[in-house]
């Protein structure tokens, strides 16, 4: 995504050759099963297309299991020990990669990494060892309704002098404006500026994860400093009273009450923007297909874009989305020599056959780091805005969260964020919990 | 006649495929649950032991087991009261000889065909409605609500059940020893005090321990209903060794030493019923 | 006094409606909520469906296709038959077998089965998935037999007080007609056991119906049983959707009642039979 144009020609280049020579996809008698775990729940029916796709085309079968949000490692720990264990599975960060390494083997050799435009979007140990190549680059930050927010810009009665998205880059003009955006909310004909923010357990992930990303990154000192590929690092929460600046504005300014939130799940938020009840929202590129498959969707296409987060902090001006890798593709290295390559052999396809690019990139609306996948279009209007945010020159925060030791700390955090949310929890208690759990979860996995 | 059943081929035919199915799905599973209880393990395959440490986890952290439990012990003391005194009260409104009471005792006992899932859903639609209306909050706010919630629930569940035993203890007391009552004046509540009563202890028995292993074991309800939120308050011993077994990876060793206190926990309660039962039966 | 005792069953009769609304209103609330749009679920349960809210069958549509519930309901139904067979074919023969053949072996058998009933199933969770995994059972054929031995502690307990009432007269009179044993229980033992076959056949029924965790931990990732899909709709698409979860209950909940209305005498006797003797 912001890769220099020469890598990107360079890189295809060099793929198109060795595709040409090892374009040889043997009609092969396999016929085995290839298992893949899907670690993505809101694409679980578009993956089955894909997989009926390919026994369409090559007769080998395909078969998709899909986790249920929050369980991805505790399906994967069952499915491992068992007969019919995945070909195909996803790790999503360093720390699961430790556990997982004696299950990977190495992808160095294979076709689709020779797809891959960089190694920055693979797991690897530095010494061409690749566990993991990632199918999708996501960024999100807040997503807003250009369309409310030209009708406020537009307002004779605001109180902001702000007149244009690109000048919200600082938590300062964010907040002028939302809270202004909320005064005004019955002349904008909206219920609240932002959508729900969704804490029911399962449904927590946008702020115990992603929001997460903004205190991480800053106290573990930027893109610089933060080792994607290390251990976890410790956490004081240094800035948590920054996270609970842009924590509070969500939860002030909302479609629904603070006390509520224990009932709203992604989905709801989601549908309220899409219904045009709300103008922002914190989410992800991968948000589109929710947006657009809402029934009565009132909110246009080319409305739909993208602001960064702020929340606070010196220097965040200079900041764009957060974006980043943060699902990888393994491969058993307990399967069979058969599944393996078969499981190679679909992966190559699937980037860079015809069919299967149109289905990554229609269906699954996945970016991906593959140069194969260079010409693809996407319709999903929130690709273009990211574009948009990077050629202003803005830096986009690396995947820190990815460093979160595991999920326990993740449902502590979700759990701590609705009591706080509730008002049955003070935030220095909060702090205080979650810094305590993290040094517990560190310990336990970087002891591995 | 016995000789020609003893034979081994008839053994065989008569108890093997249960006891196969038997073996496989309760006996093997059992010594290797009681044998990984002892080791830290991702797989079987790569299990060490560890001796106890499994169990000293168990009761070190307070978070987990200790609390589940006391969470547990509230729930059945409260849970087992409430049914049995609602059930029974049901029971002798519906044994006073009016007409129609069929009905009533079939819409009593349906809740108790339900799954526990699809009532842990059901119940959550009602208490968080019935919460958002009056307070504004809902289950989540609180690990009481979530506490009384799933007592409702289960008093919901359980009462037309209970019910019926009661009705059939109240049932088998004698005709005219009422009657016999009545005539010499008796009021109703000493009737009920010095004749039902005494006569249905059986089933009160019986009804007690039910509720009490059945409020032990519960997991389904606590799953859907609150799933142990708030910040896991509201969580109970099934659920609790489900999630240490399952959402914490490198946990399953201290899972399996929490699933074996708790067999011994619910092995203890039988005993202490079959204690009580059979000294009944002596006397 | 006749005036009086009138007022008194008046009372109870009102008392008696009054517990039973309370007692339709949860499920009444939900058939409502069905009809409605997800988004007004949730919060307002007890809005009635209105012009904007009331979405009419597409909860069901939506839900039955995209949850493939009508699968679930397949594999619940046919779990739930060839499971109950099994257990009342194989713990009827097992309890006669070692009710009426009192031999070192047999006692021991006896203990053994009983051992069960009193063990929760979070002990064997675990380890009877794998047993099952390893043997190939974890499908939706293989789960019968692991409900045959899961059910085999409280069905074997259930046979054999019933059968220790059986008079011997009987089999020895067929014995000396010439029966074999194994015939000799099929003609003569199997229809006297009727009674308490019913019983166990809906206690179990309604155990494996309604049972969540073994199919959710043996068979859940592929064949999805009506509670499993159930909890499944948290979580397994992304986010739940509160439309499709209200129509599913519905669903689910029709079943159960046809077969309650349908053999409530059964049903009602089996229960107590089963929690006296249990």
């Amino acid at each position: 995504m912001k890769k220099s144009f020469i890598s990107i020609t360079l890189a295809a280049a060099m793929a198109a050759t060795l595709a040409t020579g090892a374009m040889t996809v043997s009609a092969s008698d396999y016929t085995g099963t290839i298992r893949w775990l899907n670690y993505k729940p809101e694409v679980s029916d578009q993956m089955k297309e894909v997989a009926a796709a390919y026994t369409e085309e090559t007769g080998i079968n395909v078969e998709i299991e899909t986790a249920a949000s929050g369980t991805y490692e505790q399906t994967l720990t069952a499915r491992m020990d068992s007969s019919d264990a995945p070909v195909i599975f996803v790790v999503d960060s360093v720390n699961m990669l430790n556990t997982w390494k004696d299950y990977i083997s190495d992808l160095s050799g294979t076709e689709l990494y020779s797809y891959c435009s960089d190694d920055a979007y693979t797991l690897n140990d530095g010494n061409g060892y690749i566990y993991g190549i990632s199918y999708a680059l996501e960024g999100w930050g807040i997503i807003v309704n250009k369309a409310i927010t030209d009708a406020y810009f537009a307002s004779p009665n605001k109180s902001t002098e702000y007149t244009s998205l690109d000048e919200l880059y600082t938590f300062d003009a964010l907040k002028a404006v939302v809270e202004d955006m909320t005064a005004l909310k019955d002349e904008l004909g909206i219920q609240g500026v932002f959508g729900s923010t969704s804490l029911k357990a399962g449904d927590d992930w946008r702020f115990q994860t992603h929001l997460m990303n903004q205190p991480l990154y800053w106290e573990w000192g930027g893109n610089e400093n933060i080792d994607l590929n290390g251990k976890v690092p410790d956490f004081t929460f240094q800035y948590n009273q920054e996270y609970k600046n842009i924590l509070d504005l969500y939860l002030n300014n909302s479609v629904t009450e603070p006390a509520l939130v224990g009932t709203k799940t992604v989905d709801d938020s989601m549908a309220e923007f899409a219904l045009g009840q709300c103008a922002m929202i914190q989410n992800g590129d991968w948000a589109w297909n929710t947006i657009a498959n809402t029934d009565g969707k009132a909110v246009k296409d080319e409305d739909v874009c993208f602001i960064p987060i702020s929340c606070g902090v010196e220097g965040e001006e200079a900041m764009g989305l957060n974006v980043g890798a943060s699902q990888y593709m393994c491969i058993n290295s307990q399967a069979s020599e058969e599944d393996q390559a078969a499981a190679a052999d679909f992966l190559a396809w699937l980037f860079s056959s015809d069919t299967g690019k149109q289905l990554v990139a229609q269906k699954l609306q996945f970016v991906t780091p593959f140069t194969t996948m260079a010409d693809a279009e996407y319709t999903n209007p929130l690709f273009a805005s990211e574009n948009y945010i990077s050629s202003l020159g803005k830096t986009a925060y690396c995947w820190a969260a990815n460093l979160i030791p595991d999920q326990t700390w993740k449902d502590e955090m979700g759990a701590d964020l609705l009591a706080y949310a509730q008002g049955q929890m003070e935030w220095d208690e909060l702090v205080e919990t979650v810094v305590d759990v993290w040094a517990e979860e560190e310990a336990i996995t970087n002891e591995g | 006649m016995n000789k020609i059943y003893k034979k081994p081929k008839y053994l065989a035919i008569f108890t093997l495929p249960t006891l196969i199915a038997y073996i496989i799905a309760f006996v093997v599973p059992f010594i290797m649950g009681l044998y990984l209880s002892f080791c830290k393990f991702k797989t079987i395959a790569s299990a060490q032991f560890v001796g106890f440490s499994n169990y000293m986890t168990v009761f070190t952290d307070t978070r987990g087991f200790i609390r589940a439990f006391i969470f547990t012990v509230k729930i059945a003391v409260v849970g087992v009261v409430t049914t049995n005194i609602i059930a029974f009260i049901f029971a002798l409104l519906l044994t006073r000889g009016l007409k129609g009471t069929n009905f009533y005792r079939t819409i009593f006992f349906m809740p108790n065909l339900i799954g526990g899932i699809i009532l842990g859903y059901i119940w959550q639609l009602l208490l968080n409605g019935i919460l958002i209306r009056l307070v504004g909050v809902d289950l989540t706010f609180k690990a009481s609500y979530g506490y009384w919630g799933i007592i409702i629930l289960y008093n919901w569940q359980k009462i037309g059940y209970l019910m019926i035993i009661y009705i059939a203890g109240i049932q088998n007391v004698p005709g005219d020893l009422i009657e016999a009552a009545k005539i010499d004046g008796a009021t109703y509540m000493q009737t009920l005090k010095s004749i039902i009563l005494p006569m249905v202890m059986s089933s009160i028995t019986i009804c007690t321990f039910l509720s009490l292993t059945d409020c032990f074991k519960m997991f389904d309800q606590n799953l859907a209903l609150t799933a142990g939120a708030p910040r896991n308050q509201t969580t109970m011993l099934a659920l609790d060794i489900f999630e240490t077994y399952y959402n914490r990876v490198g946990f399953a060793g201290v899972g399996q030493a929490k699933a074996v206190i708790f067999t011994i926990i619910v092995f203890l309660i039988a005993m202490i019923q079959l204690r009580i039962t059979s000294r009944k039966e002596n006397n | 006094m006749e005036a009086k005792k009138n007022m008194s069953s008046l009372i109870i009769y009102i008392v008696l409606s009054i517990l039973s609304v309370l007692f339709v209103i949860p499920i009444a609330l939900v058939v409502m909520n069905s009809f409605k749009n997800k988004l007004y679920i949730s919060t307002t349960p007890f809005e009635l469906p209105n012009s904007t809210s009331f979405v009419g069958f597409k909860n069901y549509v939506d839900g039955l296709t995209k949850i493939h519930f009508w699968n679930s309901i397949g594999y619940s139904l046919f779990i739930t038959v060839c499971s109950v067979a099994l257990i009342l074919i194989f713990c009827s023969m097992t309890s006669w077998y070692i009710t009426r053949v009192q031999t070192k072996t047999t006692a021991f058998l006896r203990t053994l089965f009983l051992t069960s009933m009193v063990v929760p199933f979070q002990m064997v969770m675990y380890t009877m998935t794998k047993t099952a995994n390893v043997l190939h059972l974890d499908n939706y054929i293989g789960i019968n037999f692991l409900y045959l031995g899961f059910g085999a502690g409280m069905a074997v307990f259930m046979f054999s007080g019933f059968i220790k009432g059986i008079p011997l007269e009987l089999e020895e009179a067929a014995m000396i007609d010439g029966c074999t044993p194994f015939s000799m229980f099929v003609r003569v033992i199997f229809p006297i056991l009727k009674p308490i076959t019913i019983t166990v056949a809906i206690l179990d029924a309604m155990w494996i119906w309604n049972d969540y965790l073994l199919p959710y931990l043996v068979i859940g990732t592929k064949y999805r049983t009506i509670p499993v899909a159930i909890q499944y709709l948290k979580g397994g698409y992304g986010s739940i959707d509160y439309g499709h979860l209200m129509a599913t209950i519905v669903i689910a909940l029709v079943p159960i009642v046809i077969f309650y209305f349908a053999c409530q005498k059964y049903i009602i006797e089996g229960i107590v039979d089963g929690a006296v003797k249990g």
